[in-house]
């Protein structure tokens, strides 16, 4: 997948996981990547590009397995930015799926139509 | 994954980031490994979860501090002359002067834009781009000597992302200043004038100059450079290179914090002196020649 294209869903993904509670950094790449094919090297770098541009903040809190974990916390700005990109992605992928689906919703559909034609 | 964080700390020095910088991302790493390893992954599995150093990062430039930020270039007294959207990155790039100087700077637009100003008619100039090669050129005079003695002034934005293939300029007496522009092969040169580059990643760089200075900064440099000049000095801070090749005839060339991997030093009568303060990091002499100049590193 296109590296630009995969980073915006990546950024999208990520706010959506701190819109609902605040998360560490390692919770936030397993969620992520349990369902994406992504890993902390695209993950993290976006994290830490949102704190710097005041998405998130973050805090540490002490942990049961040792080291006090750094927490993040969505910003209201943070949270503004995701209802506006979270909008944009619905109108975007509904676009999408409306075009695909005139071939067809399922893969008979699709094979159905094409061998009418040909 | 001690050898991760050693690694992805070099990598992140030569991008040169904030001490503070990359203080808090190794941190963050060396937390998230741990919580990792809690979790029962391997080592195999690390590799394959945190990937290339390198590559973090590489991908982590966008989040650097202060510093590196896009310095806004003032246009406010510059005319625009044309500007070009750009849809694919790796164009090549050409500028090719007589007496004008030229400031080629990066900006967070999509398009390359070209301003001017002090110019006596700037339909002398030919501006050029398909979509693959920018170009910006004197059109062919046929005068006395060849060429007018005006002296115009340009700015040539382009978009951060560009990462031309090609990047080439060339003038006689003109300024030419690269600044923030990453770029593959890089081609710099000058008879009279100064050139100056200063932050920019390159795959290599090579610059030429008569009886001007050459002034590199902050700039890091994946394969070959080499610098040549008469009697023009050359000034190399903070650049890190594989090759580095310096020639000169009776310029002097200093250096500061400049690691090339291996290094060659050709001079006249030049004077060379390189003062680097991080002695663990080994430039290995390849060469290093001068009739009656000094050759001094450390």
């Amino acid at each position: 997948m296109n590296a630009q294209f995969k980073r915006g869903i990546v950024e999208l993904c990520v706010l959506s996981e701190l819109a609902s509670e605040d998360m560490y950094g390692y919770m936030i790449i397993n969620n992520i990547s349990k369902h994406l094919d992504v890993n902390e090297n695209t993950i993290y770098p976006i994290m830490r590009r949102l704190t710097k541009e005041g998405y998130f903040t973050t805090y540490f809190q002490e942990s049961n397995a040792g080291a006090p974990r750094k927490y993040y916390k969505i910003t209201k700005k943070g949270f503004d930015y995701y209802l506006e990109l979270r909008d944009a992605w619905d109108h975007f992928i509904g676009g999408v799926y409306e075009i695909l689906n005139k071939g067809g919703k399922k893969h008979e559909d699709i094979l159905r139509k094409f061998k009418e034609r040909t | 994954m001690k050898t991760f964080l050693e690694n992805l700390k070099k990598e992140l020095e030569k991008r040169h980031f904030t001490k503070e910088d990359i203080e808090e991302i190794l941190e963050d790493h060396q937390e998230m490994i741990e919580e990792a390893k809690n979790d029962g992954l391997s080592d195999d599995d690390l590799i394959e979860k945190f990937g290339e150093p390198s590559k973090l990062a590489e991908d982590l430039v966008g989040s650097k501090s202060s510093n590196e930020e896009t310095e806004e270039v003032n246009t406010d007294d510059y005319k625009l002359l044309q500007s070009f959207p750009v849809l694919e990155n790796n164009v090549d790039v050409i500028i090719s002067l007589t007496s004008d100087d030229v400031e080629c700077v990066a900006h967070d637009e999509e398009t390359i834009e070209v301003f001017y100003k002090k110019v006596k008619n700037i339909n002398d100039y030919k501006l050029n781009f398909d979509g693959k090669v920018f170009s910006l050129e004197e059109k062919k005079k046929i005068g006395l000597f060849g060429f007018k003695m005006g002296s115009g002034q340009f700015i040539v934005k382009v978009p951060k992302e560009l990462n031309p293939n090609n990047l080439s300029i060339k003038i006689v007496s003109g300024e030419v200043a690269l600044v923030q522009v990453n770029a593959k092969d890089v081609s710099l040169r000058a008879v009279s004038g100064n050139l100056v580059v200063r932050q920019g990643q390159y795959a290599s760089l090579d610059m030429s100059i008569v009886s001007g200075d050459a002034k590199v900064n902050n700039v890091d440099i994946s394969k070959d450079a080499s610098i040549n000049s008469v009697s023009g000095d050359i000034t190399l801070s903070e650049v890190t290179a594989k090759n580095f090749f310096v020639k000169t005839v009776s310029g002097d060339c200093k250096g500061r914090e400049f690691y090339p991997e291996n290094v060659r030093l050709k001079s006249i009568s030049g004077d060379m002196k390189i003062t680097n303060s991080d002695q663990s990091r080994i430039v290995n002499i390849i060469s290093k020649k001068t009739l009656s100049g000094e050759i001094r590193i450390n």
